[in-house]
């Protein structure tokens, strides 16, 4: 059976929790990494020697880094429109993971600790509040994509929705100012209908 | 088929190596740093993102390098840049999502500090960090590299593309401390004799 390796409060790791809802695929889940501790041990660094999580063991083919993780379970397990056939729209599709990684993570992080991992008295309200702005700038841009296609990478729910889906999750819960994005809102209600994003993703952060 | 984006930043470069694998022929735009374009209305309406390369390809417009590398290897390299087999494929994409998550920010404040701020504005600091997180990041790649003559299997792929820029960039500093690594040194070696790389990425820090 799929074994999937990490904390189910890593935002990584609900990318495959999520997938793998999606795709209605049975896994075992060990604890690891943040608080369950384990990732800096040598057993876990044979298999993933960037030593983060999520790591999974498909019948032993070990993979890391969530995006390709969605990826591999999509392609196994599901295919179109989940992984798009089409390939503009499959390359629009991995844009999007991508630009979440590259770009979307680096604004996220300095708010979520801030806000999620700092006690209040030990926050700096403005450097979280300049952190904050960027962070809204690109949930801007999203929702410019929004305006004209569905889902992010066109009419149909695909794997280019879950990174930046678990993103907005987390910008709509964090206890903070929020511009109104009125096309990101509309998409993140369509994901909150969905099962496996509910299960996956719609839990206390952590 | 136009690519925009100087030919010195390392993430057209990857787009240029790929195409010049597979002989493809494009036009290309320069756009970025010293030639601007990239803050211009027109360049945003097609990559609200702002930075380099896009792909422009009739109606079709894509960026974030590496979701560009994965277009048009599945468009003009299956078999060969887009591995055929499953596995080989998802631990092709893990190496590149890992130069966008761990290998190219841990790169940042060396290259910055070594190639463009003046010698009497580094933060030494800054770069040592860089420098051990860089040297930690390819014993990383050279564990890899003593499994698997390339990164994802045997074979040469797009897996290699992103990492192998980034081994052009590390070795091509001078005076730096670096632990000698035998299976990087192989591989890099291997990807020298590349008329692609030698053409595309062997072109001086810029």
């Amino acid at each position: 059976m799929l074994k999937i390796m990490g904390r189910d409060t890593s935002s990584n790791v609900q990318k495959v929790l999520w997938v793998c809802g999606e795709l209605g695929l049975e896994y075992e889940r060990e604890d690891l990494g943040g608080p369950f501790g384990g990732n800096d041990r040598p057993e876990y660094l044979a298999l993933n020697p960037n030593g983060r999580v999520p790591t999974i063991d498909d019948d032993g083919y070990i993979l890391w880094e969530s995006n390709s993780i969605v990826r591999y379970l999509a392609a196994k397990h599901g295919g179109d429109p989940l992984l798009p056939s089409d390939i503009q729209v499959r390359g629009r599709a991995e844009r999007w993971m991508d630009w979440q990684i590259s770009t979307m993570s680096p604004a996220l992080v300095p708010v979520f600790w801030g806000l999620v991992r700092t006690p209040p008295e030990k926050r700096d309200m403005d450097a979280i509040e300049t952190a904050r702005k960027k962070f809204s700038s690109l949930i801007a841009m999203m929702d410019g994509q929004l305006a004209r296609t569905q889902y992010l990478a066109g009419d149909d729910f695909t794997v280019g929705d879950i990174p930046l889906g678990i993103t907005a999750y987390r910008w709509f819960v964090m206890d903070m100012e929020h511009e109104d994005y009125p096309h990101l809102k509309r998409w993140y209600d369509l994901l909150t209908e969905r099962k496996a994003f509910q299960d996956a993703v719609m839990n206390p952060l952590a | 088929m136009k690519i925009i984006g100087r030919k010195s930043s390392s993430n057209v470069q990857k787009v240029l190596w790929a195409l010049a694998e597979m002989g493809v022929d494009y036009e290309r735009e320069d756009a970025g740093r010293e030639f601007g374009v990239v803050d211009t209305d027109a360049y945003a309406a097609l990559n609200p993102n702002r930075r380099v390369p896009t792909l422009v390809d009739g109606d079709f417009v894509l960026w974030e390098s590496n979701a560009i590398v994965r277009h048009l290897a599945r468009e003009h390299g299956q078999g060969t840049l887009y591995p055929d087999d499953a596995q080989a494929l998802a631990s092709a994409e893990r190496w590149m999502d890992w130069q966008l998550t761990t290998l190219g920010p841990g790169f940042t404040n060396i290259f910055h500090g070594l190639v463009r701020d003046a010698p009497e504005k580094r933060n030494w600091d800054a770069i040592e960090k860089s420098r051990a997180a860089t040297e930690a990041n390819f014993e990383i790649v050279d564990a890899q590299l003593a499994k698997t003559k390339y990164l994802a299997s045997d074979d040469f792929t797009m897996g290699d593309i992103p990492a192998g820029i980034y081994a052009y960039r590390w070795y091509a500093f001078e005076g730096i401390e670096r632990k000698t690594l035998p299976n990087v040194e192989r591989w890099y070696a291997a990807l020298q004799e590349r008329p692609a790389f030698r053409e595309f990425v062997m072109v001086g820090l810029g």
